[in-house]
């Protein structure tokens, strides 16, 4: 009997610490959104995340969940889909996660291109640390590790995606979750590794970049729009602060995964071959891969 | 009611210290209100709120996103709450603005819902109730 998934079914009963008001409870409530419309039950998904407050994501979701060390979220997610393709694999962290600690891996995940779906919780601050500025926050932003304001240039993940090879590019925002559950959609359904920035306030942290601010200057790209071609998503890619584009920027479905290009995938990933051990269960079928394994 | 004595109005409610602070916090209830009050709607509230609030609420979109809930209305809000600089003086990461900031979001939305519905009939009061989300709607309802 074939039954309709329902958006219960990714409710976990893990307390929910986040501030109220936070962005993180529409990227929450989005990915159960977009999992749902897919018809992705919660045993064919991963949800790996870093360290930060949106981090904790995994745990306020009925989902195969893994926190991993600050910043390694995405190799480990190229780990967990080089085992075992069949999986959606979603890496949800924010902007310090992403793009400063672990901006070398986010570098290479963008031209490696491997069929995940990354979800950065862009709050341009690092909130559980209790407000120091972040890799995307603008230049001359005051905080108590910059109280003469940021000093860098602030990072335009957009930008840097699409120069550094990623063939999936979005931006949305966490005060609009029906167009950021769409987004999200599309991004899983991409074959390839898929970003989203998502704008996001840290309502206790960042009193610049509230709701009103993102809502003054975001703008969602016109229908017309095409986002496989380069040269308008370049020009998209660098719209900030007074304009802010939102939308898929860029796509290229044409691109081979890299675990396509993995030769020994080619025979089937390693773990199907380890699961068909289930279709014949038998007592003691799972010590020799304990032994192995452990 | 006009402009000045709708924000004297929400000034005594909320006991804020200054006026800009009590023009920020409405303008900003006013805004998360005009996050989940449809276009068609707006132009309803003219003949009651003061033109230099109306600003605020004709930033309704045409359709209201339908997932948008009480955790965004009370961030909109929350933004009027000055910790800039603020540190966690606590041991162990307990911050206490974290742990209160719920309660204040709903204190302020409280002082403007209140404000307004003295200003606005029944109807439109009802109108702008029935828009809000669920828990919103029962700060509303007590204010």
């Amino acid at each position: 009997m074939v039954t309709r998934l329902d958006i219960k079914a990714f409710d976990s009963d893990a307390e929910n610490t986040w501030c109220a008001g936070c962005g993180d409870f529409a990227i929450l409530r989005s990915l159960k959104l977009a999992l749902t419309e897919l018809g992705i039950a919660s045993h064919e998904a991963l949800v790996v995340s870093g360290i930060g407050c949106g981090s904790k994501l995994p745990d306020y979701m009925h989902i195969n969940g893994y926190m991993t060390i600050h910043g390694r979220p995405l190799p480990v997610a190229t780990g967990a889909k080089l085992a075992n393709p069949d999986l959606h694999v979603i890496v949800v962290d924010g902007d310090g996660d992403a793009y400063g600690i672990g901006g070398n891996h986010f570098l290479h995940s963008c031209r490696r291109n491997p069929n995940i779906t990354h979800i950065v919780e862009d709050n341009q601050i690092y909130g559980l640390t209790k407000g120091q500025y972040s890799p995307t926050s603008d230049r001359g932003f005051v905080t108590t590790t910059s109280p003469d304001g940021a000093i860098e240039q602030s990072l335009l993940p957009v930008a840097v995606a699409l120069s550094a090879g990623a063939t999936f590019i979005a931006r949305t925002f966490a005060g609009d979750p029906k167009h950021m559950a769409a987004v999200i959609v599309e991004a899983i359904k991409h074959q390839g590794y898929s970003l989203i920035d998502v704008l996001q306030p840290c309502v206790t942290f960042n009193r610049v970049n509230t709701y009103d601010w993102y809502r003054e200057r975001v703008y969602k790209l016109p229908e017309d729009y095409d986002p496989t071609d380069p040269d308008s998503a370049r020009a998209r890619a660098y719209e900030w602060e007074d304009r802010i584009p939102l939308g898929i920027i860029y796509r290229n479905d044409e691109a081979q995964t890299y675990e396509e290009q993995v030769a020994p995938l080619k025979a089937g990933s390693p773990l199907s071959s380890v699961l068909k051990l289930q279709k014949d269960p038998a007592p003691g079928q799972y010590e020799p891969l304990k032994e192995q394994f452990l | 009611m006009d402009y000045e004595s709708f924000l004297a109005d929400v000034q005594e409610r909320g006991r804020f210290r200054s006026r800009d602070e009590c023009v920020f916090v409405t303008a900003t209830v006013l805004r998360a209100v005009a996050e989940v009050l449809p276009m068609a709607h707006v132009e309803s509230f003219a003949s009651n709120v003061p033109q230099e609030l109306m600003v605020y609420l004709r930033g309704a979109h045409q359709e209201p996103d339908p997932y948008f809930d009480s955790n965004l209305f009370l961030g909109w809000v929350l933004a009027t709450v000055d910790v800039t600089g603020g540190r966690d003086k606590t041991e162990g990461g307990l911050d206490l603005f974290v742990a209160y900031s719920t309660d204040e979001a709903a204190d302020r939305c409280r002082c403007v819902f209140s404000t307004l519905k003295s200003a606005l009939d029944d109807r439109q009061s009802e109108l702008i109730s029935i828009h809000l989300p669920d828990s919103i709607q029962q700060i509303y309802a007590d204010s």
